[in-house]
């Protein structure tokens, strides 16, 4: 079993004002690098997609910007209604998981209409998680720009592009409230070296052209190109999501740090799915880890009931301080206090 | 154990709590102006005048409220009528924190579990405050505050003047129309606009869920011909069925809420037949996590929580598995039709049902 690399982003504070247009074209996004192009849901066994996608993303003090290029010869879009089911048209999609405790984390989904899906996972669909669509992002600001003719399969348009402001206090709510001023506490926002777990996903349909219509050619599975590779069609496995780091300091003086835990992490998380694959084999969990046959070259230690479990996994840092995380039936990942 | 808690044990484990409520269908169309005037209201029954939070060991509230409720294809539809001599309000502005003001709330779990629940409060100006919570906040929440009642009809009407300390008001009634397709908009089978949900996704003949009612009263006073809460005072709580600890948030302690198709006359109050199960495993939670403090680990045992009489009689077993920081109780207890039944309570508080 290969452990899979997420994705890195360093994400730079915008030095100017952007304007949520569509176009990328604010002198601020300069300094954003691109994303890597994105790549099948499943990695580098599917092929290349066949359009490029990439994004950008920068912040300030209300903010968390992204900026998204998709190619795309035949730019359509039919949902208009608020929280449809966006990827049944072609989509951009955001995951956001701000703690990287793989709970309580956003989604939102977009089409060439700017017809917005927003919504709260409790816990991933494989955990029992509910999407909880009457949850909202208010203040949230996204457009779409077309670069070509949207809906028309006369000609070959070049793509979109898709601009989203979402607000600190829209995705911060269900963790902490506002003080008794009613101003969102400083703990909203991010300050140098925080790091959130983002992923990006876009949803392609295979069309044929029917006259002056463009249409899903029926029965063919949708193509699916993240930015961090998620090894299974799968979006919500947030342990493979990327690490997006937000830093005060100006490009080229600023450097990425590692996640310290991320060994634990992906050890933990084989273990999860080890746990899971054995219950579904035999009705129950093993006596011991032994039996799964893990990677891992981590001392992990397994304490379970008949439904539940914790797996923990202490780990020395590279400053030499010793810690110990653990995940538990659910996939939720803390840190155990000592 | 502290007296107060006894006590509260006590009064909790009588028979008539939670509250039950059989809630049947409308006959007729219900206008939501805040009025309980519609016809289809006659049939139902008003439920008990509610009661201070804390139960019995509290002074009966100094005013009268209670609530009635039907239902239909498309909506939960709740009444209440509450007795105010000083109808006031101040808060317009939707999901303000509405219980500044006085309030009437609403808390529902439909599938009772004791997790993802949903809190509706609102105010004489018909200001709502609707949110979810995951969990409990003993539990740790969160309360989902962006979530919405996206389809909800609500009216108030009063029965006197707002915010006019001149005259004295006879109170203010409120009409609540709360659809399915709210309470299940996660279900990818619910439509997207007001139409009936498929079953199971409305209720059926027997479904029950568990339910409260909560009133905030503050004692106020007249200052400049308006009316200011008296400072330093605690709010009221007055709630229909009582909790027995200043909170809410205890949704094992809600009523019971009945559906029904049948007419009135021919329908009856089915008893949840886990009821011993369910209040043995939540009397083990708070023995447990008292004994967590105390300890750092989890009681193995029903003893070792330190709860000296037995379950009830109708549960057989009683088993706990702990881990450094999870848990299950499992209770298996004996029907009334003589079926035996597993129940389960995880450390956080969720309590479900097992297959044998």
């Amino acid at each position: 079993m290969s452990v899979l690399e997420p994705r890195r982003y360093l994400c730079h504070r915008a030095r100017s004002p952007i304007e949520i247009d569509g176009r990328l074209d604010d002198p601020a996004w300069q300094e954003a690098p691109w994303t890597e192009d994105f790549v099948d849901i499943e990695g580098d066994r599917r092929p290349k997609p066949r359009y490029r996608t990439r994004a950008k993303m920068l912040w300030d003090d209300e903010f968390f910007y992204i900026g998204a290029e998709l190619e795309e010869p035949n730019v359509w879009a039919t949902l208009t209604e608020h929280d449809s089911v966006i990827f049944l048209d072609n989509d951009f999609e955001v995951f956001l998981d701000p703690d990287s405790d793989s709970h309580l984390y956003y989604e939102l989904e977009l089409n060439a209409l700017t017809t917005t899906w927003d919504l709260l996972l409790n816990r991933p669909y494989k955990d029992g998680g509910t999407p909880i669509s009457n949850w909202e992002m208010p203040g949230l600001r996204t457009a779409v720009w077309i670069d070509g003719t949207l809906n028309n399969p006369l000609d070959t348009d070049r793509g979109w592009s898709v601009e989203i402001a979402i607000p600190w206090t829209a995705i911060m709510e269900p963790r902490d409230r506002p003080d008794a001023s009613g101003r969102p506490p400083s703990t909203w926002r991010p300050s140098e070296g925080t790091t959130w777990r983002v992923n990006f996903s876009r949803v392609e349909w295979d069309v044929t052209i029917e006259g002056t219509k463009i249409r899903k050619v029926p029965d063919r599975p949708e193509h699916n190109w993240v930015w961090s590779e998620q090894g299974v069609i799968d979006m919500h496995r947030p342990e493979h999501w990327g690490y997006v780091q937000f830093t005060l300091l100006p490009p080229g003086q600023a450097a990425f740090h590692e996640d310290p835990s991320r060994e634990a992490r992906a050890a933990l998380h084989e273990a999860y799915y080890a746990l899971h694959d054995h219950r579904r084999a035999h009705g129950r969990w093993p006596e011991a880890l032994a039996e799964l046959g893990l990677n891992s070259r981590l001392p992990l230690a397994l304490h379970a009931t008949p439904s539940l479990f914790e797996v923990h996994c202490p780990v020395t840092y590279p400053d030499g301080s010793r810690h110990v995380w653990a995940i538990r039936q659910d996939a939720l990942v803390w840190e155990v206090s000592s | 154990m502290s007296l107060a808690w006894a006590l509260a044990t006590l009064a909790l484990s009588s028979p008539t709590l939670p509250r039950e409520y059989l809630c049947f269908r409308a006959t007729g169309e219900i206008r939501i102006d805040g009025r309980l005037d519609d016809p289809a209201w006659a049939t139902a029954p008003w439920t008990e005048d509610f009661v201070d939070i804390e139960g019995h060991k509290r002074p009966k509230p100094r005013y009268r409220t209670r609530a009635k409720m039907l239902w239909d294809d498309r909506f939960l539809y709740i009444g209440a009528e509450l007795e105010e001599p000083h109808v006031w309000a101040t808060l317009t502005r939707r999901d303000s924190v509405i219980f500044q003001d006085n309030d009437f709330e609403v808390f529902l779990d439909p599938d009772g579990d004791t997790h993802q629940y949903y809190e509706l409060e609102m105010n004489a100006l018909n200001t709502l405050w609707d949110l979810m919570l995951i969990k409990p906040y003993r539990d740790g929440g969160p309360a989902v505050f962006h979530w919405d009642y996206r389809r909800i009809r609500t009216a108030v009407h009063v029965e006197g003047t707002l915010n006019d300390p001149k005259d004295e008001d006879r109170g203010w009634t409120i009409e609540i129309a709360i659809p399915w397709n709210d309470l299940f908009e996660h279900q990818s089978q619910i439509p997207q606009d007001d139409s009936p949900p498929p079953t199971p996704w409305r209720p059926s003949e027997g479904t029950t869920w568990r339910l409260n009612f909560s009133r905030v009263e503050w004692d106020v006073e007249v200052a400049n011909g308006s009316y200011r809460k008296v400072q330093g005072r605690p709010e009221h709580n007055w709630v229909w069925s009582p909790q027995g600890a200043i909170d809410m948030h205890r949704p094992e302690q809600w009523g019971y809420l009945q559906f029904t198709e049948k007419p009135p006359a021919d329908a009856r109050f089915v008893p949840d037949p886990a009821k011993p199960a369910r209040q043995a495993l939540h009397r083990f939670y708070y023995a447990a996590r008292a004994y967590r403090e105390r300890h750092g680990s989890w009681p193995r045992t029903w003893k070792e929580a330190g709860l000296t009489d037995p379950p009830p009689a109708e549960v057989l077993s009683f088993r706990v598995h702990t881990t450094p920081s999870l848990y299950e109780a499992r209770a298996t207890v004996r029907y009334p039709d003589g079926t035996t039944h597993v129940w389960v309570l995880l450390n956080d508080s969720k309590i479900l049902e097992v297959k044998k």
